[in-house]
């Protein structure tokens, strides 16, 4: 498998209003292959979001070396970053942010709307696979505030997956969802990662959620470090 | 290509799921365009039924009128005709005619009467902008008719008994014996109870041996070289018939600029106004939903949408709607000007209608466009300037 992703010596620093520097990251290294299983977890301010902001292309590191696809992404414009995240990158985030005024179809049409060509004109049609794929054919034509916490979710994942992405982004994809509902969905999100052959990153306070990756990342006070499983995680991670 | 046409979509999706706050913000776009293109074309119409009623009085832009008064008063007609003939050769003018008043005793069913007459050359129709109800003009050839031909207006027509004028209806003249002659065309009365009156040619005046009320000229020339032909005019009258001072000038109704033109400007600026205050109440409504959008605009910026999408699209939302608002807008106005109630009574004058003025038109179409994109581009403006992970999360 290819390199899908290459972070070697990141930083993301920040200037504050009194001029003095905020280093959120410092000296990421990581390697993303495709169809990895990578989780990152890590307490609140640890910077998951700038991480999550660099590796889905909506950022740019301060300094080292960012690599999408073996394109160094410092080196590109805002408007073809936009263009490599819209075709590369899906992203399911915690609280589904579905847009509350379209249906379950229009919602996972939408990121269509910025495809090219075939994917554009066919948006319909390759929406209703997706929606059929996650088990929600029936409910194309409802709106979010009519469906479960779950369903919500899966269209969300739907929505992530409808350009097939490289790459999908979960931020913290359970934690607005119960236990139970929480385990289908990343079943179904492992499943259908799978399936595409997608790398799935998956940013968690979760622990659960994140024994289930093959690699795993602990982020403190900006540094990224692996994570050892315990034994009694280790079957836990093998059974699910 | 499928660039744009999403664009287009994604700006008329918005405007689909918005549709009540995006009809209520654009009431007053299209109320604006109304009043901004409406005002337009009714001051059209008015100023065509002001021009028309004006052209009849007074002739067309621009008309000069040659009435020659000496210090005993005025210039017999036989020499005002001599010296008239003279400078005619002398400028080469085309559209020139000899008009004087006289009157007619007309045969009608139920007796003679006495009706109003002007004797005139076949370049008065042209120079008046006279409109036809029946029939037709004077041709120079109805010089040659054995009968006179005779235009007469409306009144007279029906006191007639409205003959077909196909037919070449005859009617007797009662001036120093009888004479026969044919109605050739019928205009429109002046005012409703105007009293029986007619036009005839020259030649016929002459062969009725009429006595002719003084003669007036009435010359057609290009508006931008009337004051120097004036000029001359009066320099040449001068020379020839000494004693005679002036007696040229513009009888037109644009002799002293144009008398509409500047109500029209205050009433276009009113509506002007009225268009901005529109525009200020869509801007406001736009400026508070981006805010509400923050999260929406993120989640899009995810999905790859570039700022300059971003910007095109909450534009073009803008844009499109008051397009659609100003359509609206156009057509509310067109139905008023076009009215036929309204019509006549803003130019009752007038037998045919100037059909609505496209420029208004376009003119509404424009502003409304303009609007869209002036009250789309501050809002597209903060729209760009979200951070994406912070607006999802907003």
């Amino acid at each position: 498998m290819g390199t899908l992703l290459s972070l070697r010596g990141v930083t993301r620093t920040v200037t504050l209003v009194d001029g003095s520097e905020l280093h959120i990251l410092r000296g990421i290294d990581l390697e993303l292959e495709e169809g990895d299983r990578v989780s990152v977890v890590g307490r609140s301010g640890g910077g998951k979001s700038t991480l999550l902001n660099l590796l889905g292309l909506l950022d740019t590191p301060s300094s080292g070396d960012l690599e999408f696809q073996g394109a160094p992404v410092r080196r590109m414009s805002e408007k073809r970053r936009a263009r490599l995240r819209g075709k590369s990158v899906g992203f399911v985030f915690q609280q589904f942010n579905l847009l509350p005024e379209r249906t379950a179809l229009e919602n996972v049409m939408t990121p269509l709307y910025y495809a090219a060509g075939r994917d554009f004109w066919q948006r319909e049609r390759l929406a209703r696979e997706l929606l059929d794929r996650v088990g929600l054919a029936e409910r194309a034509d409802i709106l979010p505030s009519r469906l479960s916490g779950g369903e919500q979710q899966r269209i969300a994942i739907a929505r992530a997956l409808v350009r097939r992405p490289r790459l999908i982004l979960a931020d913290e994809p359970t934690g607005a969802l119960d236990v139970e509902t929480g385990q289908a969905v990343m079943d179904l999100l492992e499943e259908v990662a799978r399936e595409s052959g997608a790398a799935l990153v998956t940013i968690t306070h979760d622990r659960a959620v994140a024994v289930r990756s093959e690699r795993r990342f602990r982020l403190d006070t900006g540094r990224l470090s692996a994570v050892e499983l315990e034994g009694a995680e280790q079957e836990e991670a093998v059974s699910a | 290509m499928s660039a744009f046409f999403s664009t287009i979509l994604e700006a008329w999706q918005e405007l689909r799921v918005h549709k009540v706050r995006v009809m209520l913000s654009l009431i007053g776009v299209a109320v604006s365009v109304a009043a901004l293109t409406g005002v337009l074309g009714l001051g059209d119409v008015a100023r065509e039924g002001m021009r028309d009623q004006a052209e009849r009085q007074g002739g067309r832009a621009a008309t000069l009128d040659v009435n020659l008064y000496g210090e005993h008063g005025p210039v017999p007609a036989q020499k005002t005709i001599q010296l008239m003939d003279g400078l005619t050769a002398k400028y080469k003018f085309t559209q020139i005619t000899r008009t004087s008043r006289t009157s007619l005793d007309i045969q009608f069913p139920d007796g003679v009467r006495s009706a109003q007459a002007v004797t005139v050359d076949p370049a008065y129709g042209a120079i008046h902008r006279v409109a036809m109800v029946q029939g037709r003009w004077f041709s120079s050839d109805d010089n040659q008719l054995l009968a006179p031909a005779l235009v007469v207006n409306e009144n007279t027509w029906r006191m007639l008994g409205s003959p077909a004028l196909h037919s070449n209806p005859g009617v007797q003249l009662r001036k120093d014996g009888p004479h026969s002659a044919v109605v050739i065309g019928v205009v429109r009365n002046n005012w409703p109870e105007e009293p029986p009156s007619a036009f005839l040619l020259q030649g016929a005046g002459d062969i009725l041996g009429l006595a002719l009320e003084g003669a007036e000229y009435k010359i057609w020339v290009d508006p931008a070289q009337a004051d120097q032909i004036r000029q001359s005019l009066e320099a040449d009258i001068s020379a020839q018939l000494p004693g005679v001072n002036g007696g040229v000038s513009r009888m037109d109704y644009l002799a002293y600029g144009d008398p509409l033109g500047a109500v029209q400007w205050v009433v276009g600026g009113i509506a002007g106004l009225i268009l901005l205050l529109g525009a200020l109440g869509m801007l406001t409504v736009s400026l508070v939903t981006v805010r509400h959008r923050v999260r929406e605009i993120g989640i899009r910026r995810s999905f790859g949408a570039t700022s300059g999408r971003i910007f095109v699209g909450v534009m073009m939302e803008s844009v499109v709607a008051t397009t659609v608002a100003g359509l609206v807008g156009v057509l509310l106005a067109v139905a008023v000007v076009k009215n036929p109630w309204i019509e006549s009574k803003l130019a009752p004058s007038l037998l045919e209608y100037p059909p609505f003025p496209l420029g208004a038109a376009l003119l509404g179409m424009a502003a409304a466009v303009l609007v869209g994109a002036l009250a789309g581009a501050i809002p597209a403006l903060i729209a760009v300037r979200v951070k994406v992970i912070d607006a999802i999360r907003f």
